[in-house]
């Protein structure tokens, strides 16, 4: 029997507005960071974390069994080296890539100063003189503070679906 | 007899050159999957990787599907990852737990741990025909040594011990009292031997990764390079810098606009070897690297490259660590070990870049066939860090294993 739709949109509660404003803003820094990856603006996207800030990546497969990372940066200094490693450090080019993040579920933490998200993410990239191709896809698992007022990663956990990496895998995630 | 590689455009001698055409050529890849592939130890797994009964991996060896698998008396079995019935793999994953049995998902044909044949569904239609030992499915030889599964497809290749060498105790140190805590694969735009090369080359680290290029800045590089016999190489170094912190800083701030951090608090650290406290690379012929590295946590990792075609390979790296080590060494070495490695690292990312533009080079092979592997100009096989003996080693193994089939190539 289908859902009574109308029933089930009667009986849940009310979301708060303030609710409604803090998930609102906690969307917009997740789609500002993939804004800030695929426009290449890798200290901006730096500055969207706390100082002590992390960002990680592992595979399906090493989440599952080892924990095994394949890089974790804590802290605005190593933020820092990665983004001087997209900037230029690394001889590996960069692709114009493109992220696409849905599946936002947010949930906001007692007292209203920090929260946690998970989302999907899929990022296709387009390499010089290739046709576009899916570069990654997986799951952000993403925890916030908000400092003077404004929301900020204090950890991206990024766990990537494939355990097998492409040729070209220094882009941000 | 003359070197194949003899009277090659660069006035060089033989030993000291390479025909691009080994790269691109599919008849070549053909021999090389017939002649050292299956005529080598293969590296599968490390044993700290299948702890329990019925824990098994697969693999994939010049062609050749195998499982290794650990029986219900604790014993390791190799066998064809094949249904002797109709020939579906039994093992799809590239590791897991069987149960104690593998059942073909086709018709239900069921194998133990060793591949020998337990069941077959309704096997009434058979008559008295269907002999179950006939249909066994065939054991590959395995031999381990300090904890590492190798496979051979040949029956006349030397004992592992003997064919590991010179090899055998860097092994022993690297992986002897260690357990394998994670792999990480990814693949690559170009031939094989590119990646393992990469290994023996200690040339471009300063040019290729800039990082790395600035910390040897107005230092006098210190380090061997060492042909150790049947193919097999060794580069050992001491711990190396400019000794100014800064350096890196101004790099940092040249390239970003911005001034690079304090560094945070060092973390653990674990006392190296003290018979051998060098940085090492080993590169075991034909495909078989392992890096030690005595700084902070003792690293100790194991790569192999196995070609997915001509012109397409793929990469494992294993991190390992010591056994019964400390929750936060353990942490530690999860959270930092791959950070230069794999197509995400940051020194690996570039190699993996090198590999696709050599490959892409050889589009010109025809114009431009011969590549230079002439540094190091002592006799012997021990030179510098920089210098090619290690490459050299391999190239004298690799004419062997490949005899006349390097002929008539170009």
């Amino acid at each position: 029997m289908a859902p009574d739709v109308k029933e089930a949109a009667s009986s849940a509660a009310p979301a708060s507005l303030s609710t409604l404003i803090e998930e609102r803003a906690l969307t917009a820094l997740i789609h500002r960071a993939a804004r800030l990856a695929d426009e290449r603006l890798y200290l901006d996207w730096m500055a969207l974390f706390t100082e002590d800030g992390g960002y990680s990546a592992i595979t399906f497969e090493n989440a599952a069994y080892s924990g095994l990372y394949l890089f974790k940066d804590v802290g605005r200094r190593a933020l820092h080296m990665r983004a001087a490693f997209l900037m230029g450090l690394w001889q590996a080019p960069r692709g114009k890539t493109l992220h696409l993040v849905s599946n936002i579920e947010i949930s906001l933490g007692v007292g209203g100063e920090s929260a946690t998200a998970v989302s999907n993410f899929l990022i296709t990239r387009t390499p010089d003189m290739e046709h576009s191709k899916l570069h990654a896809c997986g799951v952000y698992y993403d925890r916030f503070q908000k400092q003077d007022g404004a929301w900020l990663f204090a950890d991206r956990k990024v766990v990537v679906d494939t355990n097998v990496l492409p040729p070209e895998f220094t882009e941000l995630l | 007899m003359t070197d194949v590689w003899q009277g090659n455009s660069l006035n060089l001698d033989a030993s000291r050159v390479i025909d691009r055409n080994i790269y691109v050529d599919p008849k070549i890849y053909a021999a090389e999957r017939d002649q050292i592939f299956a005529h080598t130890w293969q590296w599968v797994a490390h044993e700290s990787e299948l702890p329990e009964l019925g824990d098994y991996v697969t693999a994939t060896v010049a062609g050749r599907p195998v499982v290794v698998a650990r029986g219900d008396d604790g014993a390791l079995n190799a066998f064809f990852n094949t249904c002797t019935h109709r020939g579906a793999m039994l093992a799809v994953h590239p590791r897991g737990n069987s149960g104690g049995s593998f059942v073909c998902m086709y018709h239900a044909w069921c194998f133990d741990t060793e591949g020998k044949l337990m069941s077959a569904p309704m096997d009434e239609a058979y008559g008295d025909r269907l002999e179950k030992a006939c249909y066994d499915i065939p054991k590959v030889r395995m031999e381990t040594f300090a904890g590492n599964i190798f496979i051979s497809l040949a029956a006349d290749v030397a004992p592992l011990e003997t064919f590991l060498g010179q090899a055998g105790p860097y092994i022993e140190m690297f992986t002897g009292k260690h357990e394998a805590i994670g792999r990480v694969r990814w693949t690559l735009d170009g031939n094989w031997k590119l990646w393992h090369e990469n290994f023996r080359d200690n040339y471009h680290p300063m040019y290729a990764h800039v990082a790395i290029g600035v910390n040897y800045q107005g230092v006098t590089i210190q380090g061997t390079n060492h042909d150790i016999a049947q193919g097999h190489s060794l580069l050992a170094f001491p711990a190396q810098g400019n000794g100014d912190p800064n350096r890196i800083g101004s790099v940092i701030r040249k390239v970003t606009g911005k001034e690079l951090g304090a560094p945070p608090p060092p973390g653990p650290t674990v006392a190296a070897n003290a018979d051998d406290n060098r940085n090492l690379i080993l590169a075991v012929f034909p495909n078989l690297d392992f890096q030690h590295s005595p700084v902070g946590i003792n690293h100790n990792l194991l790569q192999i490259v196995r070609p997915l075609g001509v012109d397409k390979a793929m990469v494992e790296i294993v991190v390992f660590g010591e056994k019964g080590e400390s929750a936060e060494v353990r942490q530690a070495r999860l959270e930092t070990s791959l950070d230069g490695q794999t197509a995400a690292g940051k020194i690996s990312g570039d190699d993996t870049e090198a590999v696709r533009r050599c490959a892409g080079g050889f589009g010109a092979v025809r114009e431009v066939r011969w590549s230079n592997m002439d540094r190091g100009q002592s006799p012997g096989d021990d030179g510098a860090k920089n210098d090619e003996y290690s490459l050299r080693a391999f190239y004298v193994a690799y004419k062997q294993y490949m005899g006349q089939a390097l002929e008539g190539v170009g």
